[in-house]
């Protein structure tokens, strides 16, 4: 019974992560495939997902963003991510199980940044920025599960 | 001018209001700018359990003896090629966490006995035999490949089962792993090999 109020202290992360990718359309990522200069916020949260799906990324580098360093992202890898027309599906069904400590690890230096939260990807770009949350919750969700799951199988 | 791992060891201190020599967890990834050496200030961490030095660009391992307690060492996302100087952690290593590095060759790898986990994807594995090495570990129980030219190659050899047959071939090499690219690995997939093999004998 703690194991499953553990969980549900989860769940509503979780169900706004799911929420916020459900509005995002197949129209919004072509539109975002289409820019020449998409939003700097844009593709590194786009890194995120390349981290959580086990896709080749560049060795790490950092540029100045308006007086903060951040991680100059892997866009045309990116490019190739959004081109698969399953690829909203894939993070909607995305394996959340299947997470490991190392990936959360590799994404804490993207979240460490002061604009990678919600409401500055949303200003920068609209409904993708749900996908902000989505890697957000993706890694509390591995969090709360890591400690959950010994005490499901005792 | 890179971080030192001095410098990173001194942040994370004031960042974490805790000497790192009492540490267990000592968190010295991602850093702005990025360690590119390991060095000896890394053996005054005598409590240290878990070393992480992710997302930097070091392009060696070095530096690690005297790091008595140490089970977890994190060095994805940086630019080493080798598997090397874990002698003096080897008798402790449960789990390395190396994706997102130049690592080609496993040598040197059966010399970590204690090892559990091994997280090598987007490396340069290129050959059947670097994962040969992998069965004389003892207590090896999960792996993760995904990424390497190995399994892209064999994922475009094998385009409509995948998901299996990649699965049969490691599983082969290395029977005891009970977690394959971060999927538990079923009795199924075991009799499966099992029934190949006894097909092969008669």
């Amino acid at each position: 019974a703690e194991a499953e109020e553990d969980l549900a202290a989860a769940k509503p992360a979780l169900d706004d992560a799911i929420a916020a990718l459900s509005l995002i359309t197949g129209r919004d990522i072509s539109t975002l495939k289409q820019l020449k200069k998409p939003p700097d916020i844009i593709k590194r949260i786009m890194d995120s997902c390349l981290l959580l799906k086990h896709q080749p990324i560049n060795r790490v580098e950092y540029e100045d963003l308006k007086g903060e360093m951040v991680i100059v992202s892997t866009y045309s890898q990116s490019l190739v991510m959004m081109s698969d027309i399953r690829f909203l599906d894939s993070l909607t069904n995305f394996p959340k199980e299947q997470i490991n400590d190392e990936t959360v690890e590799l994404l804490q230096p993207y979240f460490m940044a002061s604009d990678f939260t919600y409401e500055a990807a949303k200003k920068a770009s609209g409904n993708v920025a749900g996908l902000c949350s989505w890697t957000r919750a993706m890694c509390a969700y591995h969090e709360i599960a890591k400690v959950v799951e010994p005490k499901i199988q005792k | 001018m890179p971080t030192t791992v001095k410098d990173a060891i001194r942040m994370f201190e004031e960042a974490e209001k805790i000497k790192a020599a009492e540490a267990e967890r000592v968190l010295l990834y991602g850093q702005i700018p990025p360690i590119e050496k390991m060095d000896n200030n890394l053996s005054s961490l005598k409590m240290c359990t878990q070393l992480s030095l992710s997302t930097n660009n070091i392009d060696k391992i070095a530096g690690l003896s005297g790091l008595e307690n140490l089970k977890v060492l994190s060095l994805s996302r940086n630019q080493i090629k080798k598997i090397e100087n874990l002698d003096g952690v080897a008798a402790t290593l449960e789990e390395l966490w190396i994706s997102y590095n130049l690592i080609e060759k496993l040598t040197n790898i059966e010399k970590l006995e204690n090892l559990r986990v091994l997280y090598i994807s987007n490396n340069k594995i290129d050959s059947w035999a670097e994962i040969e090495r992998l069965a004389q570990l003892p207590q090896i129980d999960e792996l993760l490949l995904i990424g390497n030219p190995l399994y892209d190659k064999f994922k475009a050899e094998n385009p409509q089962v995948i998901g299996s047959t990649w699965r049969l071939e490691v599983l082969k090499r290395i029977p005891r792993l009970k977690k394959l690219d971060g999927v538990p690995v079923e009795q199924e997939e075991l009799d499966a090999i099992t029934q190949a093999a006894n097909k092969i004998l008669d």
